[in-house]
């Protein structure tokens, strides 16, 4: 299992990470689980934008689904919607190419990860 | 004129970084740079769609945020895309023979490239990305336009001494752009906006007259806004016979002002606003026209649609109320010792409190206007445009708007100014300008016919504002007045200015269906 992730804003904007199950974030048997932060440990580790926490959110993989969590980020996790961005309580669904926003940082599931 | 070189982009690009705080160069910055140059390609393929450059900066702009207080790396980078557009563009420019990178190539490349946040944002204004590609390869580019002549005469009910200005008449030459000659038949009273609404006949060439239509002059972002809302809330209920929104609006870039077209299916005979239909008739045809005619045309898809609907008064009603508070901006962001902060959420008996001078500090504020001649502007609580019905605004004053730059839509954390003027203030002054015959600091003031003595309103309404009410919900107008509703041939009603068209309470206090909540 491989996924990549667009950075889509911001001075690293056009950047793609990719990342593999085998040696990326925490699988159980049930679910793969990346973290995204400010944070060196992060799996997702984006020290370009002030506005994301050390422990900001992170993705899971589980039942052939993406779903995104808010880990009480200050400056919140968004999704973008029709005319204003949406802020993420909790966990929510991603589709892939849904835009979600970490801090000031927008990102990009890639289709065919 | 021939097209811009890319160093001439690069600086108005390196400068959008700047004020922007982001100290890198990205696309956004490129195309916010394309946009800014009068009379340039992009601006002008985006006028033609209705699209002012002003108005699709700050969408831009909105969608990256401003960056933070420090600055993580030295130097300006490039962002990876922004090195791949450059190249695109370069690739583009040797395919024509040229070694320097032109406008035209610049923004053929963020086209192609397809993937950056700006081409995002102009999608979802509505602007197709192939017929933009094609339009950024084909069209010429050349000096600042000068729109074909066309006659404007004025009808014998529009009062010559009132002069059309000639930023109104520029729009009404673009917005007609076609015909051989309009004739302004009258003014229809606006509402308390200060919009421009005009009856005007188009005329052909061959002395042909076209159905009149109404036409709606104001400044560029509430058109702008209006035709957002005329598609959201109002395109799909209206009735069959009235007033419609057909083309987009018409918005050149080298105007503050931008103008909107209503045209009426029923063709024969012009229609006029109520307060003028009014004076002809007796109250008694009045109340039955809007009993028989107004009511059940569009009540049925707009305030007959109610759901039960409870909620705090200011929710719906603060926005109608002058700013809060009033401020003298203080700049930096340091927290001062001492001072106010304010907050969501909003507590207006300690607002009401504040004394002239007291230092405050506001966060997480949305900004809702800029005013930059005054050097003033209106922030809102909360996030985003609709930020809260625009509940609480705030108004902060003395800005130097070309050092410190804000955008409409701009989320602001914190911002720090002395206390100018409360609402409380404001209203005062307003009441005391009226020259009242009565004391204003009493509990009561005269009443009418039947009741001798009325609540003081500038004592009373506070308290209201927390009152919970429960009414109903419906899609509402939301600025209805004599001016905009009109009265046309057969008397059929029509509706115009959608500018405040959306979800909410659609009665007065008081009204059937409202009744304060235990």
């Amino acid at each position: 299992m491989n996924v990549s992730l667009m950075i889509m804003s911001g001075v690293d904007d056009g950047l793609l990470l990719s990342y593999s199950a085998q040696d990326d974030g925490r699988l159980t048997h049930s679910e793969w689980i990346l973290t995204i932060g400010r944070r060196d440990e992060s799996d997702v580790c984006l020290r370009n934008d002030t506005f994301i926490s050390r422990d900001h959110a992170r993705l899971h993989w589980r039942d052939d689904q993406w779903s995104l969590e808010d880990c009480d980020s200050k400056n919140g996790t968004y999704i973008e919607g029709g005319d204003d961005d949406v802020r993420v309580s909790g966990t929510v669904m991603l589709e892939p190419e849904q835009l979600f926003r970490i801090g000031r940082t927008w990102l990009r599931l890639q289709p065919h990860g | 004129m021939t097209a811009i070189p890319l160093r001439d982009v690069l600086i108005h690009a390196r400068q959008e970084s700047f004020r922007m705080r982001h100290f890198y160069l990205g696309v956004e910055h490129l195309f916010i740079a394309l946009l800014e140059i009068q009379g340039g390609l992009t601006a002008n393929i985006l006028e033609d769609h209705g699209l002012t450059p002003d108005y699709v900066i700050d969408a831009v702009r909105r969608k990256s945020g401003k960056g933070g207080k420090h600055r993580l790396w030295a130097g300006i980078p490039n962002t990876p895309r922004c090195d791949i557009v450059l190249g695109i563009a370069n690739d583009l420019a040797l395919e024509q023979g040229r070694t320097d990178i032109d406008e035209r190539d610049l923004l053929r490349a963020i086209l192609e490239e397809g993937e950056s946040m700006p081409v995002r944002v102009v999608t979802r204004l509505g602007l197709d990305a192939e017929a933009f590609a094609q339009e950024a390869r084909t069209r010429t580019i050349h000096d600042a336009r000068t729109p074909s002549y066309l006659k404007v005469a004025f009808g014998a009910e529009f009062d010559t001494d009132d002069a059309l200005e000639d930023d109104a008449l520029f729009i009404l030459r673009r917005m007609f752009h076609g015909y051989d000659q309009i004739r302004v038949e009258r003014r229809l009273s606006g509402g308390h906006t200060g919009a421009l609404i005009l009856l005007i006949t188009p005329i052909h060439a061959d002395s042909r007259e076209d159905a009149a239509v109404v036409v709606k002059i104001d400044k560029a972002d509430t058109i702008l806004d209006e035709a957002r809302r005329y598609e959201a809330h109002v395109k799909n209920t209206l009735p069959p016979l009235t007033a419609r929104v057909e083309d987009k609006p018409t918005a050149p870039e080298t105007s503050e002002l931008a103008g909107i077209r209503y045209t009426f299916v029923s063709s024969d005979g012009a229609p006029r606003d109520l307060g003028s239909a009014a004076r002809l008739w007796r109250a008694s045809e009045l109340g039955a026209w809007l009993k028989s005619e107004l009511y059940p045309t569009f009540g049925k898809t707009w305030w007959m649609q109610r759901r039960p609907f409870q909620f705090q008064v200011w929710t719906e009603y603060d926005a109608l109320l002058p700013s809060i508070l009033t401020l003298e901006w203080v700049e930096g962001d340091e927290l001062p010792p001492n001072s106010v902060v304010i907050k969501d959420p909003i507590k207006r008996s300690r607002v009401q409190q504040l004394e002239y001078g007291d230092l405050v500090v506001i966060e997480n504020f949305t900004v809702q206007k800029v005013m930059p001649d005054r050097g003033e502007i209106r922030l809102a609580i909360g996030r985003g445009t609709e930020a809260a019905r625009r509940a609480y605004a705030i108004d902060v004053r003395g800005i130097n708007l070309s050092e410190t730059m804000f955008y409409r839509g701009e989320a602001v954390e914190r911002l720090i100014g002395r206390v100018y003027k409360t609402r409380q203030d404001t209203l005062k002054h307003a009441a005391s300008a009226l020259e009242p015959t009565f004391d204003l600091r009493a509990e009561t003031i005269p009443g009418v016919a039947s009741i001798e003595r009325l609540p003081n309103p500038i004592l009373a309404y506070d308290a209201l504002l927390d009152r919970t009410i429960r009414g109903s919900f419906s899609r509402i107008h939301g600025d209805l007045h004599l001016g905009n509703i009109l009265v046309g041939p057969n008397d059929t009603p029509f509706l115009i200015d959608f500018a405040q068209a959306r979800e909410g309470h659609p009665d007065g206090l008081g009204a059937a269906g409202s009744e304060p909540a235990q």
